[in-house]
């Protein structure tokens, strides 16, 4: 029946224009979850030493079978850590199920329970552990760590509760520590947009179960218990698990970009930066933003106002794209003009009509260094520490005072009329050990990425906009573009930074000290 | 910067770019999400163990890929063995965000066919990285696709009128 559907001429990559219907939900297998990757090192033993052909294609020759030793083996301090968490909240779990189970008894011989809920209005809570008898509620593998994960908001008399796309909806009211939920006004409220969320049965009747058992409820700050029977449901309140990031300092990483009903998600080869948005602080009229399409750089600056972004402008570097075409066109249509933002949790959505950038921050842990430009170190000592030096080299705004190349010095002065000094800033990049490179030759706009180490800045994706400047850049703010690509050495000297790769080198001095 | 595990820098950074790419070739071929990540940190270790020496695949990420599909057939193969005597046996796999409907059409396809559909829309690859993968011509990736497309045209137009 399928073959009644092929067109006669044989097909080819050319005459094959794909239905962009399909391609748009074939595009969603890429967005299949995937579990944390188990750290390796403990499995490097367990690899075949013999020696691969170097052509995959042959691969499948050597390949020892699968057994019970090819296990993945010792988890990664992160999953361990979690492990040992979750481990914790079970023993906790375990003693405030003695504890309510007692309390429960109580209530059904005499008095009544003397704890009363504060009101829950308004909050919502996300599980930290969901157990029955003292063991880990599963669902089959249906999750990636096959654990159910519960999430409880209780707004204006209804409560939701949902596990994945699962959900109910209910009028409720505490009485008491019990929640009373009338079962027969219980609403199904699962996600089931275009197929694109997996519900399961059996975890929405566990769900309605849990909910219109009267199940008693334990707030103590943040942390609420919610017990039925065996069952304990411990949850935290959703502005510690999962509070909501600030949109500027914090490293907006692209996930996914919607296209009318379609979402496709956004990947990096490796080695290339993956798509982000970064807000970097104000910059005349608006908020001066650095980003990456997956391509090119795009700068700019937006005026933020309530939810509304407004891009003032924006500029991509010159950089032809081959692949990422996806994201490019996003970042074009949805910053090209005047959009709305909104902060979830680690979620940033911008939207601009019927497109949108989904961006995923980094946690905001890691962003505890301060970058405050021009802030630091006008003053260090040539003895600093590898990290103070580092830290120096980030937090300050530079200008470039002058160029060596050779044994030919040229100082750097603005050229044309208008023209500015040439400036060189970085922004930490919370998310790894890399930072966000912005700047001017004094007329363009440049940026991209570098790794500062404690004597040498790896600069990458280094990109440009040309947007044809009166009386030129000069030729020390071009030797400077020219010098700030892939490894340099620095060093930090009386305040001045000195970048230098092969015979040429670039002194700066922190900006607006002159 | 230096890493807590010793590996080197850039096979951590490769890894976390890969992992997504890898699970996902593995989970859409099978079509289930169990033994997906053991056979990707499979895949992931043996380019570990290639990475700092003169064996190091040149495109690691097809490389592992295709390690791990290979991985992926002989499990298939082992469970398809097993599944003769439970013939209802479910299939669990968490879709997120993925369509249902196309998940379904998909494990539909030949084995052929969902394995270029895995390894194109799963991991992303360009049809000419697919071609490398799996060792036929860019035109035979192409063909091979477009009747997959072709089937689940069809299939999903049965899925909205039936």
């Amino acid at each position: 029946m399928a073959d009644r559907t092929l067109p006669p001429e044989p097909p080819s990559s050319s005459h094959d224009r794909p239905d962009p219907d399909l391609e748009r939900r074939l595009a969603t297998l890429a967005l299949l979850p995937v579990p944390p990757r188990p750290d390796l090192t403990d499995r490097t033993a367990s690899a075949d030493p013999s020696g691969a052909p170097v052509h995959p294609i042959d691969l499948d020759l050597d390949l020892e079978p699968i057994g019970a030793g090819s296990r993945p083996a010792a988890p990664s301090r992160r999953r361990l850590l979690v492990g040992l968490a979750a481990a914790v909240v079970l023993v906790l779990a375990g003693a405030a199920l003695l504890a309510l189970d007692r309390r429960d008894g109580s209530t059904v011989a005499g008095p009544a329970p003397s704890e009363e809920v504060p009101d829950l209005a308004g909050r919502t809570f996300w599980s930290t552990s969901v157990t029955e008898a003292g063991v880990p509620v599963t669902f089959d593998a249906l999750a990636p760590s096959g654990l159910v994960e519960v999430h409880l908001a209780f707004e204006a008399g209804l409560v939701r509760a949902s596990a994945f796309c699962d959900a109910i909806t209910a009028p409720y009211q505490v009485v008491g520590n019990r929640l009373i939920v009338d079962e027969g006004e219980v609403v199904d409220s699962s996600v089931r947009t275009m197929g694109s969320c997996a519900t399961d049965a059996s975890r929405f009747a566990w769900l309605r179960d849990l909910v219109t058992a009267e199940p008693t409820l334990a707030l103590e700050g943040d942390r609420l218990t919610v017990t039925a029977g065996e069952t304990v449901v411990e949850l935290l309140d959703r502005s510690v698990t999962d509070p909501d990031r600030p949109l500027e300092g914090t490293m907006w990483e692209l996930d996914a970009t919607i296209d009318g009903g379609t979402t496709s998600s956004a990947f990096a080869e490796p080695g290339e930066a993956r798509p982000f948005l970064q807000l970097l602080g104000q910059s005349g009229a608006g908020l001066r933003f650095l980003g990456d399409n997956g391509c090119q750089g795009v700068t700019g600056t937006v005026e933020v106002d309530g939810d509304a972004f407004r891009v003032i402008e924006t500029m991509t570097n010159m950089n032809a794209c081959f692949t990422g075409l996806d994201a490019a066109d996003a970042y074009a249509a949805v910053l090209g003009a005047d959009a709305t933002f909104a902060i979830d949790g680690s979620r940033l959505t911008i939207t601009n009509g019927d497109r949108a950038l989904v961006f995923t921050g980094s946690d905001l842990v890691m962003a505890t260094t301060s970058t405050v430009p021009g802030e630091v170190a006008t003053s260090s000592p040539t003895t600093m520490s590898g990290l103070d030096r580092m830290d120096a080299v980030v937090a300050t705004a530079w200008e470039l005072e002058s160029v060596v190349e050779g044994s030919v010095r040229t100082s750097a002065e603005p050229q044309g009329p208008g023209g500015r000094r040439a400036l060189l800033s970085f922004t930490v990049d919370p998310s790894a050990s890399t930072v966000v490179v912005t700047g001017n030759d004094g007329c363009n706009d440049f940026g991209g990425m570098a790794v500062v180490r404690e004597t040498s800045i790896g600069f990458t994706s280094m990109g440009r906009n040309d947007v044809g400047c009166q009386g030129g850049i000069g030729a020390a703010a071009e030797t400077m573009v020219q010098v700030l690509v892939g490894e340099t050495t620095y060093a930090l000297d009386g305040g001045l930074l000195t970048i230098s790769q092969d015979d040429r080198s670039l002194t700066f001095r922190p900006a607006g000290e002159r | 910067m230096r890493d807590v595990t010793g590996t080197s820098e850039d096979f951590s950074a490769w890894y976390e770019a890969a992992w997504p790419r890898i699970v996902r070739a593995v989970t859409v071929y099978l079509g289930r999400s169990s033994d997906a990540a053991d056979i990707a940190a499979e895949a992931a270790t043996r380019a570990l163990s290639r990475w700092d020496g003169p064996d190091r695949p040149a495109d690691p990420t097809t490389w592992a890929i295709v390690v791990a599909i290979n991985l992926a057939k002989r499990r298939g193969q082992r469970d398809q063995r097993g599944r003769e005597l439970t013939p209802d046996h479910p299939v669990a796999v968490e879709l997120g965000a993925t369509d249902l409907d196309v998940w379904d059409a998909v494990q539909g396809l030949a084995p052929r066919e969902r394995e270029a559909v895995a390894l194109r829309y799963g991991s992303d690859l360009t049809e000419p990285a697919v071609a490398v993968a799996m060792g036929i011509t860019p035109g035979a990736v192409a063909a091979t696709l477009h009747r997959a497309r072709a089937k689940l045209r069809a299939a999903l137009s049965e899925t909205h009128h039936g």
